[in-house]
């Protein structure tokens, strides 16, 4: 349909490809340094993958995977949930009150995460404070940061990201389906089942891949709110980092790299496959 | 009707509660704490008092807000200035596989790990790296001068991080754009870069109204870029808010100072909404005139 | 025999009345079609009576039945939307076999059916596809066999060629046609496109600002058109105002301005002196160089001159100036045209027409003259 035409500036396809450049260079640095048989990357000493063996080796990255891969399943699974039944509600509500509740829904996606973090973090430790010891009394537990307020501020902040993106297919969705539905004799929960959800389905598991990449990708309210002796992977990123930069990382790195391409693949699959049933 | 609305109060009543508790009500504790005084022991302290907001006349914090300001706004414009020619040209790319290609490359950034782009970045910039070394070889800088740990340093790995932001919203409205009209302007007379500033930039202006919402907002509270790659001389206000917190233990001035940060997220917030709102109005008038 | 009626139905958006007290009766069996332009209020009507929406006023009765309160998935009413609605993620057999699922109908019973509507609307070899791998006029055909295969008692339609190209549209109007002849249930049809209406329906209520204008069958709205709305939308004509001058028994003479004293059959039994306004259609008017004989005193002649001519293949459209007024005719070409002579621009022309081919009016509004097809001279 766009026809293209040879008399455009050149200016837009430079500055494209720039910024790919710009965008790409540091990475592709890091993985052939992740190859690199010299600590520092500045001089090639000779291809190796030691730095990979030692990766698979680490104790520590493993700790690191398996509470991280935790953390992410759990909020992924209540912030899809959540968001999905409040993007419905959003998508369904017409009264004022909708404006309250979609600001409430939206801002998170904006505010930054040190703000999401201290305020978490504040709200903990005055609850702690206030009842911690009455908590122990009662049920012999004691409150403190952990995992399990880890879980509830990436349930947060994953909560809007799911609750936009199924809002998005929502909004596309063609409410006369629903209509027909009822109109050839279904119940609404019916309907919802086999009409509304299976149609929307693509942006949910979108929503939730979304989720998952958040939750594991989140370094600044986890460290905010976690305990002393937890550790995610981001975590343990930073805390090696600070410490000079040792080449474990660059392999880390392009392991990440790997998994974030096929994960953002398969996304844009889920999400795009709408305009191919439509045509 | 009736049915219809209930269904939707209990659809919407589990996420309304949970952000509630787990979001509004800790950024109203963060306003109530500016107002107590801390305690020895790294907690909250009884009473109230205005001292923590005395305290904030801290004679390094000028600079310190001073310069997250303009970091923040130097980052937004080179995002949206850089996102604007990119969706122009996505949107105009004829073969759909090369736009979904491209578009896929900028996103996988956005999707990496966030310490990853920045680790990629203290790489690329160390003093013993490959780029250090061309620089200095072809001289464009001296031996002696550093690439990380000052604002700059910062500054890029901050345009760096967002704009993969600015092009998401700007790209999904220009997307829209119907690029007839272009063509309709040329043909009347207009030069390509006229009709480019007169006809397409208010075309996408929603989407760039949205890309600077989200760059300039997480910008303002940068904390871990300006903490990994800068200097002691290029802190933000994100830094000193966890140094309090994690260094000093004094919770009531982190809160004053997140509630400056506060202030600084929720006016361009409700300004951009606003004048969004205007816009419209005055659109609906001007179709309304008709 | 009735199976749906209408009792004062009226529907208001806010300020807004779409509907009006608006009252008609569906025969068993037949395709009544509500014909109107946008904004008239018919799509309104159909959804009320779906169930998709509440009337504020009036009833809705099926078969005896009041169904007003009953919600959509229950009535006995299926609709075939104008975008057809069809399930994306499900193939066509599933597509079909909704209805029969979503209300518990044993699996044995819908792999019965399902082959049959299948069959019935010509999709058997297309039951595993997707609705986004089917054209236009077969999504039209599933959403059809859809809605019939769970028996309802009336099947309403909603634009449902209005999202077909033209060629495609006049091929599934006779399909319906005859899937109506097949099935046998009671189709409501709504429309803007009279042609439509006037080529499937058995009954047409021509709907304007939420009122109803007129019912009855395409070939007594067209010939007895009540108001000049109907007369203007449904088909071409012409409108002339003049006063009753004498009455001879069911005839009278008509007085109108710059013409002859015309006689003209009185139906409505105008008393002498009164204003009336008559439609004459195009094609009643016989056009002809020579000034035709006056066979009896019922036959009417005017002498013009031609202002526009338009040839259109089997017919031609000429629009003939007699002092103020501009006449529409048309002349089917019975004979071979290219033996006649021509009719041309210019020309003084004779115009007959026979006092039984004009209509009076009960109710003329001047705007309806913009519906006219006339050519600005």
């Amino acid at each position: 349909m766009k026809k293209r035409c040879n008399r455009h500036s050149r200016l837009p396809v430079a500055i494209t490809l720039l910024t790919l450049l710009f965008l790409y260079l540091p990475l592709v640095m890091v993985a052939i340094a992740s190859f690199n048989a010299s600590k520092y990357g500045g001089v090639w000493t000779g291809f190796s993958l030691k730095w990979y063996k030692a990766l698979f080796k680490s104790r520590e990255i493993w700790n690191a995977l398996t509470n991280t891969l935790f953390i992410a399943f759990i909020s992924t699974f209540f912030s899809t949930l959540l968001g999905t039944l409040s993007a419905l509600a959003l998508y369904r509500s017409k009264n004022r009150f909708k404006a309250i509740y979609h600001a409430l829904i939206y801002t998170p996606l904006v505010v930054p995460d040190i703000l999401m973090g201290i305020s978490m973090l504040l709200l903990f430790v005055t609850t702690f404070s206030a009842c911690g010891t009455w908590f122990q009394s009662v049920f012999g537990i004691e409150l403190e940061l952990g995992m399990t307020t880890i879980i509830i501020a990436h349930i947060t902040f994953c909560m809007s990201y799911v609750a936009m993106v199924v809002l998005g297919r929502l909004q596309e969705f063609d409410h006369s389906l629903v209509e027909a539905a009822y109109d050839l004799g279904a119940s609404g929960l019916y309907t919802f089942f086999h009409v509304t959800l299976p149609v929307i389905l693509p942006g949910v598991i979108a929503g939730a891949l979304f989720a998952f990449t958040l939750s594991i990708d989140d370094f600044v309210i986890t460290f905010f709110v976690k305990g002393a002796g937890d550790t995610t992977l981001p975590i343990y990123i930073q805390s090696t980092m600070r410490h000079g930069s040792p080449a474990i990382l660059n392999a880390l790195s392009v392991i990440f790299l790997i998994l974030t391409f096929i994960l953002v693949f398969t996304t844009q699959k889920l999400l795009s496959n709408k305009t191919e049933t439509h045509k | 009707m009736k049915k219809s609305s209930f269904t939707n109060f209990f659809l919407g009543l589990p996420s309304f509660v949970w952000l509630v508790v787990f979001y509004a009500f800790p950024i109203l504790i963060v306003l109530l704490l500016a107002f107590r005084p801390p305690d020895s022991n790294g907690g909250i302290g009884t009473g109230w008092t205005l001292q923590t907001l005395r305290e904030l006349r801290n004679p390094s914090y000028p600079a310190i807000i001073w310069r997250t300001f303009w970091q923040g706004l130097v980052s937004t414009a080179v995002c949206i200035a850089v996102a604007v020619p990119i969706s122009y040209q996505l949107s105009r790319t004829s073969s759909q596989k090369l736009r979904n290609t491209i578009l896929l490359l900028i996103i996988v950034p956005f999707w990496t790990n966030f310490l990853i782009r920045i680790y990629a970045w203290r790489i690329f910039l160390h003093p013993e790296g490959a780029f250090k070394h061309l620089l200095v070889l072809i001289g464009v800088i001296p031996e002696s001068t550093g690439l990380l740990y000052n604002q700059w340093a910062v500054l890029t790995v901050m345009i760096y991080t967002y704009i993969p932001f600015a092009v998401l919203p700007i790209y999904a409205i220009s997307e829209k754009f119907d690029f007839s009209l272009m063509e309709a302007a040329k043909d009347l007379g207009a030069s390509s870069f006229y009709a480019f500033r007169k006809i397409y930039l208010p075309g996408i202006s929603k989407g760039i109204w949205t890309a600077v919402m989200v760059v300039l907002i997480p910008a303002f509270g940068a904390y871990l870029i300006p903490d990994l790659v800068g200097g002691s001389t290029s802190e933000l206000i994100g830094d000193k808010i966890a140094q309090r917190v994690f260094v000093d233990r004094n919770l009531p001035h982190a809160s004053a100072l997140s509630a400056l940060l506060m202030l600084g997220v929720f006016v361009p917030l409700i300004l951009v909404s606003c004048l969004r709102k205007f816009q419209l109005k005055n659109q609906k008038k001007a179709e309304f005139m008709k | 025999m009735e199976i749906l009626r209408f009792e004062n139905i009226t529907k208001r958006y806010g300020q807004n009345t779409v509907l009006d007290h608006v009252s008609l009766s569906v025969n068993e069996g037949e395709v009544f079609s509500l014909l109107g332009p946008s904004g008239c209020g018919k799509t309104t009507l159909l959804r009320i009576c779906g169930g998709f929406e509440p009337p504020d006023e009036g009833r809705v009765i099926l078969d005896g039945v009041d169904i007003t309160d009953m919600p959509a998935n229950r009535r006995a009413i299926r609709t075939v939307f104008q975008n057809y609605a069809l399930f994306p993620h499900m193939n066509v057999w599933d597509n079909v076999a909704f209805g029969l699922k979503a209300t518990g109908i044993s699996q044995k019973k819908i792999e019965e059916d399902v082959p049959k509507y299948l069959d019935l609307v010509q999709l058997t070899d297309y039951a595993a596809r997707k609705p986004g791998q089917l054209s236009g006029g077969q999504r039209q055909r599933v959403a059809i066999a859809r809605a019939l295969i769970t028996k309802p008692k009336v099947l309403l339609l909603d634009e449902p060629l209005a999202a077909l190209d033209l060629k495609l549209r006049q091929r599934m109007l006779i399909e319906l046609d005859t899937l109506h002849d097949d099935v046998g249930i009671t189709f409501i049809f709504v429309t803007h496109d009279q042609q439509e209406a006037m080529s499937i329906s058995d009954h047409i209520a021509v709907l304007r600002n939420g009122e109803i204008e007129q019912i009855g069958t395409p070939p007594e709205l067209y010939e007895a058109p009540r108001t000049s709305f109907v007369a203007a939308f449904i088909g071409d004509t012409n409108f002339f105002e003049g006063k009753v001058s004498a009455i001879n028994g069911d005839y009278c003479s008509l007085n109108i301005e710059d013409f002859p004293p015309l006689r003209l059959f009185n139906d409505k039994k105008v008393p002498v002196g009164r204003k009336v306004h008559i439609s004459i259609r195009p094609e009643k008017f016989m056009i002809s160089h020579v000034k035709p004989e006056k066979t009896d005193a019922n036959t009417n002649l005017l002498q013009g001159k031609v202002e526009e001519v338009i040839y259109l293949g089997s017919h031609t459209r000429y629009w003939v100036r007699v002092q103020a007024w501009r006449i529409s005719v048309i002349k089917q070409h019975c004979g071979y045209a290219l033996d006649e002579r021509s009719i041309n621009w210019g020309d003084d022309v004779w115009l007959k027409f026979e006092a039984d081919n004009a209509y009076m009016l009960d109710h003329y509004e001047e705007n309806d003259e913009n519906l006219l097809a006339l050519p600005d001279l």
